[in-house]
């Protein structure tokens, strides 16, 4: 962002914990806006925030009802506000976002973002209570959905076999606790633990705030300066602890779908420094991503062994997952084409041009997350979560130093942990 | 080029520029301050042309399903081996293609090299190269492809297009079957792009920040110098305004059970007045099954649906149905609630100011798409495809009167053309093997 003149970022801490990020520009016709606060990633609290989110997102004091709720996001030209848990490795992250078209293009220019920040602020700050608890009948509703999600899981078959490896290859990290939460430990949560997972979030865990928009940083601290929200600690993301397999487990189960699902989990440790991160960038484009790639070009079109063959890495953790689906017949030999391809690049190097076009690719998509709202949010954030200045020409020099060996290095570094294979209950060969 | 023509709306602040090229394409430019340039190349032959003469008085050629899909495979390869993929890494753009029920789309997306990437893709869309290898080597693909989307939701709403179409192509898979697909020939797929894969027939629109001058001048370096008419002769088969069957119910391996309740509605054949309907169909939906409706909240409330309930209406060439979706513990409640709340609209429609805010929103979600250039090029190609000027489908919301949106909806949510897809769960349990 620094690099254009039309996108002025602003850092602001509004107290200690609670920094306000803003990029302004007048590009977009929406603008964007996330209120994120940072957990440590635990079996026990990541069900009870996902439904804090479910149940915050119900009713406010202002409006005690989701009508209510739902038809002022609609007076606010559909303002889109959601809440919800996700992971970035193995931190919780609980986000409160809002999407809304800018002021200049609703019906007569009718101003918006202030009260579509209010209504996110009454979400967070005013939920409706009876006696100082949430609703029950909220909690109880809530309750239900988040278990028929869990059971929906097996729905998506691609997804079911991906938190299954997940399941196995992290079996005793906090990094697999999206996938191990079950229909009990929702039933299980109380009242009372929602209220205490409430007050820790405003009472205790760091909070960056991101505003992508028209609006410059001085109009959106106001917005926000009446938060209640303590002082706290500010957040620093740590490293994940460095596992080594001992084997190349196989997991295999079946179901009745006729193509049969594979996920192949390995290890790296190579995710240390910004060099090393940018170096498994560059491997993931050359080796999977694109369709010049290793595995596009070998598995794909010249064996037809599948439609898809594509990794997907996670630099927080140190994990990188190669998923397909093909014939129960063939995954083996999926599984052998990927693991002689990564063999390839292990012994014989990457081409000078491949690295070339790797980095031509991963450049466009650099340039790119400069083109919405959304992304450039998006791309804040993961630089604070990283202690650097937000800014595509740093991302994009970092790129431009990765060497053929550094890729090949990484390459080397990856460790197979789990072949997880859903087998197809109806043979289709 | 000829009949430049700029159309400027300034309440949302878009604009864009159409030139019809010598050669016959249509040539769109929306410009826009991004780093990203996006180029979409659309064919009008999609998966629903399955039956035309290539010109008046030839007979009629019949295709087996899966077709246009499989010409969107086989167009990025090129004579020498090579494939177009590999072109469009040099500069390390993006490159896709894909394929609807009425076109196929070929795209890219770059922050350099444009007109590089701009040569691949015309010269790639109009110069076809089939084999019977290249063909065999891509019947694994896509085989694969077909077995990859079979999942629940596809296979609800593949039933319920079953259920509602008597003969329309809309029945079918847009990728075919693994035995439609075995079919396919190097001689049928160069009948396919003889008759369509012409410019007259194609329109290329690019979003970002571009110069027109420059998209005129690798359109004159790589199209040819004559139009080139479009002669085929579509020939759909009649569809019957009934539907063809009231339901299908099938077991899956789900958690619980899906159903997908369907209107068939009365195709419009106007652009204009298709642009009209979908509008108020649009607005009645949100005003029926909208977050902020009654019914939502109540049936919420009750337990009985869930976020991913869903509604929605569709149309294109020869089809226009509506689907209101759910994963719901019993589907037999939600479809009595359904058909209820229809029943007492169609009596007694919504408040003035209800169907004010539900405008609102329709006009919101049809602003916010346009930041992208993604969505502004695909959006464009899309109501071009059915003749439509995508910048004034905020005008036909906007302007929408409370009496014709009413009208509309008592003539699209009937209940004698209406049918049910459901799926149940069986009750394989996983087995885990050792």
């Amino acid at each position: 962002m620094n690099q254009k003149q039309d996108f002025q970022y602003q850092k602001t801490e509004l107290r200690k914990g609670v920094r306000i990020h803003t990029v302004t520009t007048d590009r977009f016709k929406s603008a964007f806006l996330s209120v994120n606060f940072f957990l440590p990633l635990t079996l026990k609290d990541y069900p009870v925030n996902s439904l804090l989110c479910d149940v915050l997102t119900r009713g406010t004091e202002k409006h005690p009802t989701l009508r209510e709720l739902n038809r002022a996001t609609d007076e606010l030209y559909s303002l889109s506000l959601n809440a919800y848990s996700k992971h970035i490795g193995e931190t919780q992250v609980v986000s409160f976002e809002l999407s809304c078209i800018e002021d200049d293009f609703t019906i007569g220019k009718m101003p918006i973002l202030r009260d579509s920040v209010s209504l996110l602020k009454e979400v967070l700050f005013s939920p409706l209570k009876e006696e100082g608890s949430f609703v029950k009948s909220y909690v109880r509703q809530e309750k239900k959905n988040m278990t028929d999600a869990i059971l929906a899981r097996i729905n998506n078959k691609d997804r079911y076999a991906f938190y299954r490896c997940l399941e196995h290859m992290c079996a005793d990290e906090a990094y697999s606790v999206p996938a191990r939460v079950l229909p009990a430990s929702v039933a299980r949560i109380t009242g009372r633990q929602l209220t205490a997972a409430h007050r820790r979030l405003l009472q205790e865990a760091p909070v960056e705030i991101f505003y992508t928009g028209r609006k410059s940083a001085e109009e959106i601290t106001d917005m926000f300066s009446d938060m209640p929200l303590p002082e706290r600690r500010s957040f620093a993301i740590g490293s994940p602890e460095p596992v080594h397999p001992e084997t190349f487990r196989v997991i295999r189960e079946t179901s009745g779908i006729e193509q049969c699902k594979l996920v192949i989990g390995f290890r790296t440790e190579r995710i240390k420094t910004p060099l090393e991160r940018a170096s498994l960038s560059l491997f993931h484009e050359i080796f999977s991503t694109s369709p010049v790639s290793r595995l596009f070009v070998n598995v794909r079109e010249k064996q037809s062994l599948c439609y898809y063959c594509a990794g997907t890495p996670d630099p927080y953790k140190g994990v990188y997952f190669v998923s397909s689906g093909t014939k129960n017949s063939n995954y083996q030999r999926v599984c052998d084409s990927v693991m002689n391809q990564l063999e390839a690049i292990r012994k014989s190097g990457v081409t000078e041009e491949e690295l070339t076009l790797g980095k031509k690719s991963i450049w466009h998509g650099i340039r790119e997350s400069a083109d919405s709202a959304y992304s450039i949010s998006v791309s804040c954030l993961h630089s604070v979560l990283r202690n650097q200045i937000p800014g595509i020409g740093r991302r994009i020099d970092l790129i431009g130093s990765v060497k053929a060996e550094d890729v090949v290095e990484t390459a080397r570094s990856l460790e197979p942990d789990t072949f997880y294979v859903l087998e197809g209950g109806m043979a289709n060969e | 080029m000829n009949d430049e023509k700029t159309v400027r709306i300034d309440s949302i602040g878009e604009e864009y520029t159409v030139r019809t090229h010598r050669s016959g394409l249509t040539v769109f430019t929306i410009p826009k301050k991004r780093s990203e340039i996006y180029a979409v190349l659309t064919v009008r032959f999609g998966a629903d042309d399955c039956r035309f003469r290539p010109e008046k008085g030839k007979p009629v050629i019949e295709l087996p399903d899966g077709v246009a899909h499989f010409l969107e495979h086989k167009m990025f390869e090129e004579e020498d081996g090579t494939d177009s993929f590999a072109l469009y890494a040099q500069t390390g753009a993006f490159a896709n293609a894909f394929t609807t029920r009425d076109c196929t789309s070929y795209l890219f997306s770059c922050t350099e090299g444009f007109e590089e990437n701009l040569r691949i893709l015309l010269r790639s869309v109009t110069h076809p190269y089939f084999t019977e290898q290249t063909i065999a080597k891509e019947q694994g693909i896509i085989g694969e492809e077909i077995d990859m989307h079979k999942t629940p939701s596809e296979t609800v709403h593949n039933n319920l297009m079953k259920c509602l179409y008597h003969v329309h192509p809309v029945r079918n898979d847009i990728c075919g079957s693994r035995e439609s697909i075995a079919k396919i020939t190097p001689e049928l797929l160069y009948a396919c792009t003889d008759t369509f894969y012409v410019p007259s027939n194609m329109s290329l629109i690019i979003a970002g920040n571009i110069d027109p001058a420059s998209v005129m001048r690798v359109c004159d370096e790589v199209l040819p110098e004559e139009k080139v008419p479009m002669k085929a002769v579509r020939e759909p088969l009649p569809e019957p305004e009934s539907v063809a069957c009231p339901s299908i119910e099938e077991l899956s391996e789900i958690s619980q059970p899906m159903i997908l309740i369907g209107f068939k509605a009365p195709v419009r054949n106007d652009p204009e007045e298709d642009m009209r309907v979908t509008a108020a169909n649009m607005v009645n939906m949100e005003l029926l099954f909208g977050r902020s409706g009654l019914f939502f909240n109540r049936l919420y409330e009750e337990g009985i649906i869930n976020d991913g309930f869903d509604a929605d209406y569709t149309s294109g060439f020869g089809y226009a149905h509506t689907a209101v979706y759910s994963v719901c513990d019993d589907p037999e409640i939600l479809l009595e609630e359904v058909m209820k709340e229809i029943d007492v609209r169609r009596k007694e429609y919504f408040p003035e100011e209800d169907f004010e805010i539900a405008k609102r929103v329709i006009y919101a979600n049809g602003i916010i798409p346009l930041d992208s250039v993604e969505e502004s090029a695909l959006t464009c190609s899309d109501f071009w495809v059915h003749g439509q000027d995508y910048l004034r489908w905020h005008e036909a919301v906007s302007g929408l009167r409370y009496e014709d949106a009413k009208r509309v909806l008592n003539e699209t949510l009937r209940k004698e053309n209406f049918a049910v897809s459901r799926l149940y769960p069986c009750s394989i349990p996983f087995r885990r093997r050792h």
